[in-house]
């Protein structure tokens, strides 16, 4: 076993040596062996025929001394036997077996006789035995023995030559055969050495140079071949490889960029955004989001189409990305939606600097199919991992603080706080519970009455919604409104609204007096429904309600947003006989210009200004102006929160002829409101005294 | 084995015994003359084809001198020995051998003159035979049979004796 083992361990060039020494012993073994075995039998078959032939004339010469049995005769025949060295002794016996005469070697010591015997014929001892014959009969009989020793010697000289020869030979072809091997070995370890460089240094442009015909230059050739082989592939694979690689970029880009910006999409931004986490995670730093949505973009896509919308989007990429450091990265998560991850430098500083920085850069107005256009933008930020752990609550942060943003009137940019997921939380909640309210009953129409400050008689209603939650109980319209705006539940909100309050308007006028006026609002989104017009038109006349006792109460803020098509919807509901007022009149932004633009027929005065009069100058100089300039333009102005008598008075004093507010009454439900309207004396005609004790 | 190696034995002892039985027996001279008479023809070349006989005669007056029972219808190289009685010297020349006894040196004279140049292989017992012309002369020295060979005489016969024969001869002359 250990031979063997040592045997595959061993080079080639030490095996092929050792075959040859084995195979040479061998061969040297077997030659020597039958030589000497050939020589053995060569030499004695020699002195046998030398015997025979001494026999012979032996026989022929002795005849006649046996014959005439001449012992002495015969006995001087035989010692002519002493020039063959081989033979010790010989003896003739007579036919009967007696004994006739012997020959001795000289140099034999021992003279005692004995005779000699066939049987003791042994292996250095040859006895031959010949008849003897005269006249055709046999008359006696020679023994000869031959001492082999002789044999043995010249044996012995033959083997000692035979070995040297043989030695010479193995010398001569060890010295021979390792030349020969280096023929055999050398191309052996070329090809070793080659494929030992391959497995190293995976280098397949090396070739082996062995190109010999035999098995080795074959194994050579084959190496090689395959080599050629693998860099083929190896080509093959790199080239198809780069195909892949392009098409995977190309793949990529698609996936992961915006191709109207060129900026990363949603979907790198998440991914970037999870490995930045990970980073950040590991490296224990901070990691800043910034949510980017634009203000009022809707309106340019609306009004200049898509084509517009994009070219603005590209631009404010592009005004976005001048606003960065290098290492932070904006992509386009939405619509008008873009956000910026900060790796470096991320703390609040820099990202209220880089906030304000957009702000400013998006102030200048677009120049967007040679329209100049303005665009302001609400920004949230927040920070991994003070303010969010996770990448999920990182970016609803951002997303809370970019909507509390918006909420603060938008253009400008807020820092998450731990408060605003309160908001979003209860916001998203009244969402929901918002969409059921409707079917569940939960809204009502409270009714609060305006008055002529004259005469103290009611003149109409304003109609206002309350949402009595199951839960959260009463919840204020300033809070649910917007809600219901953006959401754009406000539609069928407000269509209900204004069926129901025009039915009640009617049912009032059928009781109290035809001349009851019902004010209804009407919100911005309301406004942009393209079906608006109808449905109001359609109110009316499913409930019988004349239209010039409706009033559609607008914000000021409504009125901005909207454009020429507003103008035209507000004519034709104008036109219809249906009276349109502002509400919150002073509040907004306000830009006079739409006064003369939109058919008007009332002003409300805000009851922020109302509240502090008469302490309060500047807002008796506010309500003076409006009340001055609803009387120039001709149209009806009407105070909002009056709550005291002095009030009361100043509006009688200063020309405001309609008045609302808790001083009156409070804004009643149907029931509450018919029992009030008929504790009063007809026409509806207000005692103060006696209505407060009654609240 | 040992059964075997017993009868070996005895058989050795008893082919021993007779062996030494047989060489202590003295043989007669006159069956040895005999014996000799056959070995002489034994080592001689005639030069005429004899053909299937050699004849072998006797002058008769010397009939007991030796033991022809012995030798007589004897095959010597194929040819058969045969003993005819003569009774002149002269009717010998149709023999291949003569054997004479002891005679007297005139008597021997006579004999060698009359077959002088015939093939005839003359033998005798007669002192000084070979001396006067006959081939070979049988004689006793020390009680041992021996021979003398006149090869002169033989030549003259054209008769050849074999050289073997004249090494064992104790004078040539």
């Amino acid at each position: 076993m250990s031979f063997i083992n040592l045997w595959k361990n061993t080079s080639i060039k030490i095996k092929l040596m050792a075959i040859y020494f084995i195979v040479n012993i061998a061969a040297m073994a077997i030659v020597f062996s039958i030589l000497i075995g050939y020589e053995y039998y060569s030499f004695r078959n020699t002195l046998i025929e030398d015997l025979n032939v001494q026999a012979k004339i032996i026989e022929n010469n002795v005849s006649a001394a046996l014959a005439f049995k001449d012992k002495k005769n015969a006995e001087e025949i035989l010692s002519a036997l002493r020039f063959s060295p081989a033979i010790q002794r010989a003896e003739i016996r007579l036919s009967d077996g007696s004994h006739f005469a012997e020959y001795r070697k000289p140099s034999l010591t021992s003279k005692a006789h004995s005779d000699i015997n066939l049987a003791q014929s042994n292996w250095y001892r040859l006895i031959m035995s010949y008849d003897l014959q005269l006249n055709r009969q046999v008359v006696g009989k020679l023994m000869i023995e031959a001492g082999l020793q002789g044999m043995y010697l010249s044996l012995f000289i033959f083997s000692l030559i035979t070995m040297l020869a043989g030695s010479l030979a193995l010398a001569g072809a060890f010295i021979l055969s390792k030349r020969l091997n280096l023929t055999i070995s050398e191309p052996l370890l070329a090809l070793t050495k080659l494929i030992n460089q391959l497995t190293l240094e995976e280098d397949f442009t090396v070739r082996s140079k062995v190109t010999s015909k035999d098995e080795i230059g074959l194994l050579s050739n084959g190496l090689n071949n395959m080599l050629d082989h693998i860099e083929k592939r190896d080509a093959e694979l790199e080239s198809e490889l780069a195909q892949r690689t392009l098409a995977e970029n190309n793949l990529h880009q698609l996936a992961h960029y915006d191709n109207v910006t060129g900026l990363p999409n949603r979907h790198f931004f998440n991914n970037y955004l999870e490995d930045a986490i990970n980073q950040a995670r590991n490296a224990n730093s901070p990691l800043g989001v910034i949510f980017i949505d634009l203000d009022n973009f809707k309106i340019v896509n609306d009004t200049l189409g898509h084509q517009a919308g994009d070219s603005l989007l590209k631009d404010v990429a592009h005004r976005i990305q001048e606003a960065l450091n290098e290492t932070d990265i904006v992509c386009r998560i939405g619509g008008d939606e873009f956000a910026i991850i900060m790796k470096d430098d991320a703390e609040p500083g820099q990202a209220e600097f880089i906030a304000k920085k957009i702000i400013g850069l998006l102030h200048t107005a677009f120049n967007v199919h040679n329209n100049n256009i303005y665009v302001g933008a609400s920004i949230g930020i927040s920070f991994f991992p003070s303010q969010a752990a996770e990448m999920s609550s990182l970016l609803s942060n951002a997303d809370a603080a970019m909507y509390h943003a918006k909420s603060l009137g938008k253009n400008n940019f807020q820092h998450y706080h731990a408060d605003m997921e309160g908001r979003i939380r209860r916001r998203l909640h009244m969402e929901n519970s918002l969409r059921r309210a409707i079917d569940a009953d939960e809204l009502e129409i409270y009714y609060q009455p305006q008055v002529d400050v004259y005469t103290m008689q009611i003149t109409g209603f304003e109609a206002l919604l309350r949402w009595n939650h199951p839960k959260m109980g009463m919840i204020s319209p300033a809070e649910f409104i917007p809600l219901a705006e953006e959401s754009g539940l406000i539609l069928p909100i407000g269509d209900w609204v204004m069926v129901t309050a025009c039915y009640q308007a009617k049912v009032w006028q059928k009781t109290f007096g035809e001349h009851l006026r019902m004010a209804v609002n009407f919100s911005a989104r309301q406004l942009k429904d393209d079906a608006m017009v109808e449905k109001v038109l359609h109110a009316l006349l499913i409930t019988e309600m004349p239209a010039h006792t409706l009033d559609l109460e607008l914000t000021e803020s409504s009125l901005m947003d909207n454009t020429a098509t507003s103008v035209g919807k507000m004519k034709e509901l104008r036109n219809a006989g249906i009276n349109i007022s502002i509400d919150d009149f002073g509040t907004g932004f306000s830009s006079l210009s739409y006064l003369k633009r939109f058919p008007l027929s009332a002003l409300k005065i805000d009851r922020s200004f109302i509240s502090d009069i008469p302490e309060d100058l500047d807002d008796i100089a506010i309500t003076n102006a409006i009340i001055a300039l609803a009387n120039t333009l001709k149209i009806d102005v009407i105070a909002e929160g009056v709550e005291s008598m002095e009030q009361l008075e100043y509006l009688r004093e200063n020309n405001c002829a309609n008045a609302q507010g808790f001083l009156f009454s409070k804004p009643l439900s149907v029931g509450n409101m018919e029992l009030f309207l008929r504790s009063l004396k007809q026409p509806l005609q207000l005692d103060l005294k006696a209505e407060k004790i009654q609240n | 084995m040992m059964l075997r190696h017993f009868i070996k034995l005895l058989l050795s002892l008893l082919l021993f015994g007779v062996a030494t039985t047989v060489h202590a027996e003295a043989v007669p001279e006159t069956e040895m003359r005999a014996a000799y008479l056959y070995n002489f023809a034994l080592f001689t070349d005639w030069p005429n084809p004899t053909g299937d006989t050699i004849r072998l005669c006797i002058l008769k007056a010397d009939q007991t001198d030796f033991a022809t029972e012995k030798i007589e219808n004897k095959l010597i190289n194929g040819k058969l020995l045969t003993i005819t009685t003569i009774s002149s010297s002269n009717a010998a020349k149709g023999c291949q051998m003569l054997y004479i006894s002891s005679y007297q040196s005139s008597s021997v004279r006579k004999i060698v003159a009359e077959l002088e140049d015939t093939p005839v292989l003359t033998v005798t017992d007669t002192e000084n035979g070979a001396a006067q012309g006959m081939m070979i002369e049988m004689l006793l020295d020390n009680n041992r049979l021996g021979f003398k060979v006149n090869n002169k005489a033989v030549r003259r016969a054209n008769l050849t004796l074999s050289a073997k024969l004249l090494r064992l001869a104790k004078t040539i002359y």
